[in-house]
Parts: structure tokens; sequence; C-alpha cells
């Protein structure tokens, strides 16, 4: 019973925390531009979180281990080093992404002004952080962010033809517009395979103490938490084709999806998107500040985790601050939070492959792994990933350039 | 940082092509039309007052760049007077965002505004289609 309620507790967790700023940006602007076509690559992003998160899970429950830590040792100092590099660049943008998130989401709520939201908004973070333990915080946010469910709900009673719905999980391509529909495949799929939530998973294992009897939690966490996460992202994809792209309208904005939410529920719906949003940005705030100084402490040999005293691990304490500081100072800059998520989601998926590479060699070292090594099915599946993923790198920034940011 | 942002993001300024004008227009429509549906909701009381006041703020200075960016653009051949009618209607989709931000709870009003940006909306597809 204890066990059933401790997997139940973090799917909930998964789900409300699957969705961060570059999926909400990614998948409205998808359905806006492409209404139900995109609905298959969803599927296909999903399944590749599934697939690494499940691998990297494995990976920390038999060798008590984070991944970063392996990386370094499996693939030596110079390609951990560009591995490291590439990683906080990537969390820095998405920190900056979903502080400017927590803040647009706060004055949507208050009506504060939005310079003065953005500290306010990092110091309750960062006092969130210090104070809360691992558990508390990844719940909180990930049961708070589970009112994004109105989404769902919204988009249960927008549609009318399932039919319709059903045929975009049917891989296409559209008659014209070709880049900028590979250019919204790419951000999708970048969204959903972020590097930072397989290094935050990974070494919340450890830090949970997971070992070999924690496989099987390991696998249903993954599959069902991730899987209907992505229930999610169909819902705001469903409600982007069905109110904005019979109006023409190209959301840019982070209160767009939430007007549509208010435009089918009323005021409710609408508080509840906007608070779902704003746990759901900042539980991911949190992840990717987490990501970068687990990464930095794994690296360089420092004492970490969040259950260590802070005066006991203080470099990675300190490096999660500094990385909310800094990505508070992208934010005080002006930069639109939005187009810096369009970047980090796509600058993101150019580092794919140095975050998922030594994940699928290490998950396949008998030296390592002994008997829990990869199987047949999540090698095959692993490998077709990793040929995706490098597809992805390489085409990433070109599309961006080409399709002006998906604007065509 | 700032330096990939702009590589990747930032466009120059130049001469207003038929594509361009063709954009400038698209974004109009959509931010009217997105204005019609926030006022609409604002008037049946579906939007906070908070959310009405802050999201047709940036709208509004949306609007206002696509404005002021037509106006400062120097038209290809053949595009002057289509320019001119986009950024006087982009100016005036700026104007009824701006009267939306400070109309609180006046739903006579918002219902007004929900009308004219809905036809703000129209037109701007009209004048993106080379009408």
């Amino acid at each position: 019973m204890k066990q059933f309620l401790q997997i139940a507790l973090g799917i909930l967790a998964a789900i409300g925390g699957f969705v961060d700023i570059g999926d909400l940006v990614f998948n409205v602007e998808a359905g806006a531009t492409f209404g139900f076509q995109l609905l298959w690559v969803v599927v296909v992003g999903v399944v590749g979180i599934i697939v690494y998160s499940e691998m990297c899970g494995r990976v920390a429950a038999i060798s008590k281990r984070p991944v970063f830590d392996l990386v370094r040792e499996r693939t030596g100092f110079s390609a951990g080093l560009a591995t490291l590099i590439a990683s906080e660049i990537v969390n820095l943008m998405t920190c900056a992404a979903e502080v400017g998130g927590v803040a647009l989401a706060l004055q949507l709520l208050s009506g504060l002004p939005y310079r003065v939201l953005i500290p306010l908004g990092v110091l309750a973070l960062l006092l969130l952080s210090w104070y809360l333990p691992f558990e508390w915080l990844e719940r909180v946010f990930g049961y708070i962010g589970l009112c994004l469910l109105v989404f769902a709900v919204a988009a249960f009673k927008l549609v009318d033809d399932w039919g319709k719905v059903a045929h975009g999980l049917v891989p296409q391509v559209p008659a014209t517009n070709h880049a900028v529909f590979l250019y919204f495949a790419v951000g999708l799929l970048g969204a959903a395979l972020t590097p930072y939530e397989v290094y935050f998973y990974s070494s919340g294992a450890v830090e949970d103490g997971w070992g070999p009897k924690d496989l099987r939690i390991n696998k249903i966490t993954a599959v069902i938490g991730y899987a209907l996460g992505g229930f999610l992202s169909f819902a705001l994809m469903i409600v982007a084709a069905m109110l904005f792209l019979p109006q023409g309208i190209h959301p840019q904005l982070i209160g767009t999806p939430a007007l549509g939410v208010a435009d089918v529920l009323g005021e409710v719906g609408l508080v509840l998107a906007l608070v779902g949003i704003l746990f759901a940005v900042g539980g991911a705030a949190i992840e990717t500040s987490f990501s970068g100084a687990y990464n930095l402490a794994q690296f360089f040999g420092w004492q970490w985790g969040k259950k260590e005293s802070h005066a006991g691990a203080p470099r990675f304490a300190l490096s999660w601050i500094v990385i909310f500081l800094l990505a508070m100072l992208i934010v005080m800059t002006g930069y639109d939070p939005v187009k810096i998520t369009e970047y980090s989601v796509i600058f993101s998926a150019v580092a794919l492959p140095l975050t998922f590479l030594p994940i699928l060699l290490i998950a396949n070292d008998p030296a390592y792994m002994g008997s829990h090594r990869n199987g047949k099915v999540a090698n095959v599946l692993g490998i077709l990933y990793f040929v995706l993923i490098l597809a992805i790198a390489v085409s990433a920034i070109p599309l961006m350039v080409i399709t002006n940011g998906g604007q065509g | 940082m700032s330096l990939l942002l702009w590589l990747a993001g930032c466009g120059g300024s130049g001469q207003l092509t038929a594509g361009a004008l063709e954009e400038q227009a698209a974004t109009s429509q959509s931010l009217a039309a997105e204005g019609s549906m926030l006022a609409g909701d604002a008037a049946r009381g579906r939007a906070t007052v908070a959310f009405t006041r802050i999201h047709a703020r940036e709208l509004r200075d949306a609007a206002g760049s696509v404005a002021t960016s037509l106006g400062e653009a120097r038209p290809a051949p053949g595009l002057a007077a289509r320019a001119k009618r986009a950024a006087s209607l982009a100016q005036r989709i700026r104007s009824e965002l701006d009267t939306l931000s400070r109309s609180g709870s006046d739903s006579a009003l918002q219902r007004r505004l929900a009308a004219r940006l809905a036809a703000d909306a129209k037109a701007a597809e009209k004048l993106g289609g080379g009408s």
C-alpha cells in the first residue's frame, strides 16, 4: 500500500511537473499554426523522454551515482567538459525563460509591475528552494501544477469531432510550409527532451536513495508520469488548434493560452490556468537551477545534494543560487521570456546528443550496470532516438534562421 | 548570450517588400483578433480586471511595434499606399487595445471594442491578401 501511494504521488508530481515554459510556448504555437497535424510529434517526444529517463533512473539506482558523475568518468575530461559547458548554457537560458514566465504569470494574476515581480519571484523561489526539503519541492510544484488540467477540460469542451484529433496522431506532413512545420516539430521534440529533466531525474533518484528494488517504481513513474504529462501537451495544442487557428491568432504571449481557457471556462478557469502556469514554470525554474548545480558539483567532485545541509555542500548551494541570480539578470535586461524560451529550446536541441549519448553508453555498459544493462527494446529505442536526436541537433539552428523563428 | 540571441533572432531594417508587408498585416490581424477575444471575454465577465489590463497592454505594445516599424519602413515601389493603410490600421489597433487596457469593468465599452477589433482583424486580413 505504501509503495502504491509512493508511485501514485510520484506520478502526480511527474504529470504536474511535465509542462514547462518550452512546452507551453511550442505546443500552443504549433496548435495555432498547424492545428492537430503535429500531435504525433508530441507522442514521439514523450516516448523519447520516457526511454531516456528510465535509463537515467536505472543507471542511478544500480550505480548509486547520477548520470553526470558517470559522464565524466566514462567519456573523459574533455568530452565531459564540453557536455558540462553546453548543459550549463542551456540550463541557464532555460532557467531565465522559466523565471521570466514566473514573473509574467504573477503579473497576469496580480496586475503588479513585471520588473518588480522578477526579483520578488526569484526571491520566493530561492527561499522555497532553501527551506523546503526535496520531496516537498518536487510535490508542491507538481501538485499545484496539476491546475493545468483545466486545459484538458477546455479541450474536451471545445472538441466536437474527436476523429479529426485522432487523425493528428498519424504521422503526416502538410502540403506546404514544410520548413515551418519542421521547425515546430524540432521545437516540440526539443521541449519534450530537455537535458535538465534527465539530469534532475537521475540526481533526484540518487537523492531519494534508489536501489535495485526501486527499478519498478522508476519504470512506472517514467512511463505513466511522462505519458500523462504528454496528455497536457495534447490539451494545450488542441485548445490552440480549436480557438486560435480559425481566427488567425499567432500566440506570442504567455497570457494567450490562459485566454483560451478563459474563453471556454470563464474566470475560474482563467485563474486556475494562470496558477497552473505559475507553478509549472516555477517548478521548472527550480529544476533547471538545481540541474545546473548538480552538473557542476558532480563534474568537479564537490559535495552535492539537496538532502545535505547547506553548510555540508556549500559549493552546490552557491551554484544554484548563482544560477537563479544570473537568470534573473538576463530577464531584467528586458529580453522577452517567450523569445528566450524559443532560443533555449532550439539551443537545447543542438546540445541533446552530448547529453543522451553518454546515457546510452553507460546504460549499456555491463561494467556499470551488470545484469541491469539495456535490454533489446531499450537499445533499439535508444539508438533510434539517438539518430533522431542527431538529426534534430543538426537541423535546429538552420530551421530557426530559415523560418525566422517559425514566422515563415 | 546577447550575441547568441542576436545571431539567432534579430533582423535588420530595410525596404518594405510585399512579403514583409503581408507578414506585418498578419501580425496586426492576429493582435486584433486576440484583442477582440479578450475584450469579448472581459465584457462577459470571463477575464479578471488585472488579466485584461496586463494582457491588453502587452498586445498594445506589440501593435505599437508593428505601427512603428511600418511607419519607418521605406516601401518598395507600388506598395506605398498599402503600407500607409497598414500603418494606420496598426495604429488604430494599438489605440483600441490601449483603451481596452484601461477599460476596468466597463462591459459596454469592452463589447464595443470587441466588435471594432474584430472588424480591424478582417481589415488586416484583407490588407495582407493584397486587396
